[in-house]
C-alpha cells in the first residue's frame, strides 16, 4: 500500500496474473489519455442503461496486457502475462504520476 | 476469398431469454465448465462408451444449424467458398477458436486450428495433457464434420472427424482429419458403433415469459440484461477466443451440454440401471457448481460488474440479485428469486431453462430424478460464493485450493429440494438451496 492505491493480486490463470487496484482518486479523462500509449482505448457505456451504472474502459496490448477500469470509479485492473511483469511497474508509475498532478 | 455478406449471428429473444442463431439456442459458458464437464464424462470412459457422443452431439447440432441457415431464402445462392467462410466465421464468433476449412472437399480433408477453445482451456485449467491420451477437441471435431456435411449438402452422419494433433498436449496447432464415416473408424476401434446421428431438437419445448424487476432490491434486472446482451462479446480476430470476466467464454450450443449430459445419464442407466442415476446426477451437478464458482466468481470481480452492478448494490443480498440478473443475460432462460433468506436459503424459479427445454423435446420424459443439473449446481454456487467466501469484501483468487476449502465448509449450500418440469410435469423448475 502507498498514498495512491491499494493492490491485491489474484492468480486464477497459469499464464496471467491480475492486479486489482483500489485507487484513492476516481479515474478521470486525464488518466485515460495518459494510458492510451498502452493500446487502443475502448469505452463501454453502461451508464446509458441505468443512471446508477458507471462506464468502463479497456486497453489491450497484443496478448500480453489488458488494462481495465471504472470511469469515475476507483477500481482499476491490470491483467498481464507472467513473462512481462516489468510492465506493471511502468503502469504503476503512470498511476502515481497521474495521482500527484 | 470473396467476402460474403451473409454471416450467421442470431438474435437475443427477450421473451425467451435466449440467443437464437438459425434455430439453435446459444448460451454463454466458460472454459471451466466446458473442460470440467468433459473431464467428468471422460473419467467414466473405463466403464462407459462415452467418446463417440462427445463429437457426434456437436455434429448433429452444427449440421442442423447450418443446413437450416443455408436453406434460408437469402443464403440459397451462397457458393461453397462462401459457406465455408460462414462456418469458419461462426466458429470464431462463438469463441471456439480459428479453423481453416479451405482445403475440405465433400470427401473430407485436413483442417488446422491454430487456436481452439477446448485445447487451450484444458491446458489453462489442468495443465498439459499426456501425449498418449486422445485430443480434447471432440466438440470441434463434430463441428467440422457437421459443418462440412451442411456445406456440401451431404446427409447427417456421412462424415467423421478424427483429431490428429491437440494444443492440450503441447502441439502448436490442433489438426483434424475429415473422412467418410464407416462403422470401424469411430473413436474406440475395439468397439462396434452404429451410425445413428439425429438432427438437433433446436429450441425444444421453450416457454415465453417476462423478466421482472423485484421490488425488494435496488438491482435493476432489466437494465443489466439490456446492457449485457448488447455487449460485443465475440471471438478475437486473431485467436478466435473470447477473453472476458477473467475466463475464456464461449457462445456455446445449449443443446450440446444437454445432449452429452443426458446421453451420459442414459449410459449410466444402461450399465447400472436406476442405481447409476444418482451418481451421474451428482457428477453433472458438481460440474454446474464448478461453473458457478468460476464464472460467477469471475463476473463478480470483473470490471463490468464494478461499473454496471456494484453501484446498485446496498447489501449482501443485492449480490445474489446482481448475479441472478447477470444469469438472465446468459441465454439460460429466466431465473427469478422466489425466496432469499440471508445465509440460509435461496429458492430459485427457472422458466424456460435450457436443460428442460431440450429434455422435454428430445428424451423419454419419464425420469426418476430432476434433470436441471446445471441450474441446481449454479444456484448452490451463488449461495456458496456470496455467503461462504470473502468475495463480497475483497478480490480473491478462485483456484483449486480455495475451492477445496469451500466444499469442506460446514455451511456448504446444496440443492435440497427440486421441482422439475420433466419429473413433476410442473410449469417451471424450482430449486431450493440450503446449507448442510
Amino acid at each position: 500500500m502507498n498514498n495512491y492505491f491499494e493492490v491485491k493480486q489474484i492468480k486464477n490463470c497459469r499464464k496471467f496474473i491480475r492486479n486489482c487496484y483500489t485507487l484513492f482518486k476516481p479515474i478521470d479523462k486525464k488518466l485515460l489519455i495518459q494510458l492510451e500509449n498502452y493500446g487502443h482505448l475502448e469505452i463501454q457505456s453502461f451508464s446509458s442503461f441505468s443512471p446508477l451504472a458507471k462506464d468502463s474502459f479497456k486497453l489491450n496490448l497484443e496478448d500480453i496486457l489488458e488494462i481495465t477500469g471504472v470511469i469515475e470509479g476507483n477500481e482499476f485492473f491490470i491483467t498481464i502475462a507472467k513473462t512481462d511483469l516489468e510492465l506493471v511497474k511502468r503502469i504503476e508509475k503512470e498511476l502515481i504520476n497521474w495521482a500527484e498532478n | 476469398m470473396q467476402q460474403t455478406s451473409q454471416l450467421l449471428r442470431g438474435n437475443y429473444l427477450y421473451n425467451r431469454n435466449s440467443y437464437i442463431a438459425a434455430g439453435e439456442p446459444m448460451i454463454f459458458h466458460c472454459h471451466h465448465y466446458n473442460v470440467y464437464l468433459q473431464a467428468v464424462i471422460e473419467d467414466t470412459s473405463s466403464y462407459l462408451h462415452v467418446y463417440p457422443m462427445l463429437s457426434d452431439s456437436s455434429q448433429e447440432i452444427v449440421y442442423t444449424q447450418f443446413s437450416n441457415f443455408f436453406e434460408e431464402k437469402n443464403n440459397q445462392n451462397l457458393s461453397i467458398e462462401d459457406k465455408k467462410q460462414v462456418c469458419q466465421d461462426y466458429f470464431r464468433f462463438c469463441g471456439f477458436g480459428i479453423i481453416d476449412l479451405t482445403n475440405l472437399t465433400k470427401e473430407g480433408g485436413q483442417v488446422v486450428a491454430p487456436y481452439e477453445h477446448y485445447g487451450i482451456g484444458w491446458k489453462t485449467k489442468f495443465g498439459l495433457r499426456q501425449k498418449n491420451k486422445k485430443g480434447v477437441a471432440f466438440f470441434a471435431a463434430g463441428y467440422i464434420a457437421g459443418a462440412t456435411e451442411a456445406i456440401f449438402g451431404l446427409p447427417l452422419g456421412t462424415l467423421f472427424t478424427e483429431q490428429k494433433k491437440c494444443i492440450s498436449k503441447g502441439d502448436t496447432k490442433s489438426v483434424f482429419e475429415v473422412s467418410t464415416r464407416q462403422n470401424n473408424n469411430i473413436l474406440d476401434e475395439d468397439e462396434e458403433n452404429e451410425i445413428n446421428l439425429v438432427p438437433s431438437p433446436q429450441e425444444g419445448e421453450y416457454q415465453t415469459y417476462k423478466l421482472k424487476n423485484p421490488s425488494n432490491t435496488t438491482i435493476d434486472y432489466q437494465a443489466i440484461r439490456q446492457a449485457l446482451t448488447n455487449m460485443d462479446l465475440q471471438g478475437d480476430v486473431k485467436t478466435g477466443l473470447i477473453n472476458a470476466f477473467g475466463v475464456l467464454l464461449t457462445r456455446m450450443y445449449a443443446n450440446y451440454y444437454c445432449l452429452i449430459s443426458y446421453k451420459l445419464l442414459r449410459l449410466f442407466e444402461g450399465e447400472m440401471g436406476n442405481d447409476g442415476l444418482p451418481l451421474a446426477a451428482q457428477l453433472l451437478t458438481e460440474a454446474g457448481h464448478i461453473c458457478a464458482y468460476n464464472t460467477f466468481g469471475g463476473v463478480m470481480q470483473s470490471t463490468e460488474w464494478n461499473a454496471m452492478i456494484k453501484p446498485m448494490i446496498q447489501d449482501k443480498e443485492d449480490w445474489v440479485h446482481g448475479i441472478t440478473a447477470v444469469v438472465n443475460a446468459f441465454g439460460w432462460g429466466f431465473w427469478e428469486i422466489e425466496k432469499l433468506e440471508p445465509n440460509k436459503q435461496l429458492k430459485m424459479k427457472v422458466v424456460s431453462g435450457y436443460e428442460s427445454n431440450n429434455y422435454l423435446a428430445h428424451f423419454d420424459t419419464h425420469t426418476e430424478l430432476p434433470i436441471s443439473f446445471l441450474a441446481a449446481g449454479g444456484v448452490s454456487g451463488i449461495m456458496n460464493l456470496i455467503y461462504n467466501t470473502s468475495i463480497t469484501e475483497d478480490f480473491m483468487t478462485l483456484d483449486e485450493k480455495e475451492y477445496r476449502k469451500l466444499v469442506q465448509n460446514s455451511s456448504f449450500f446444496t440443492a435440497q429440494k427440486q421441482i422439475c418440469r420433466v419429473k413433476q410435469h410442473s410449469q417451471f423448475d424450482e430449486i431450493e438451496v440450503t446449507s448442510k
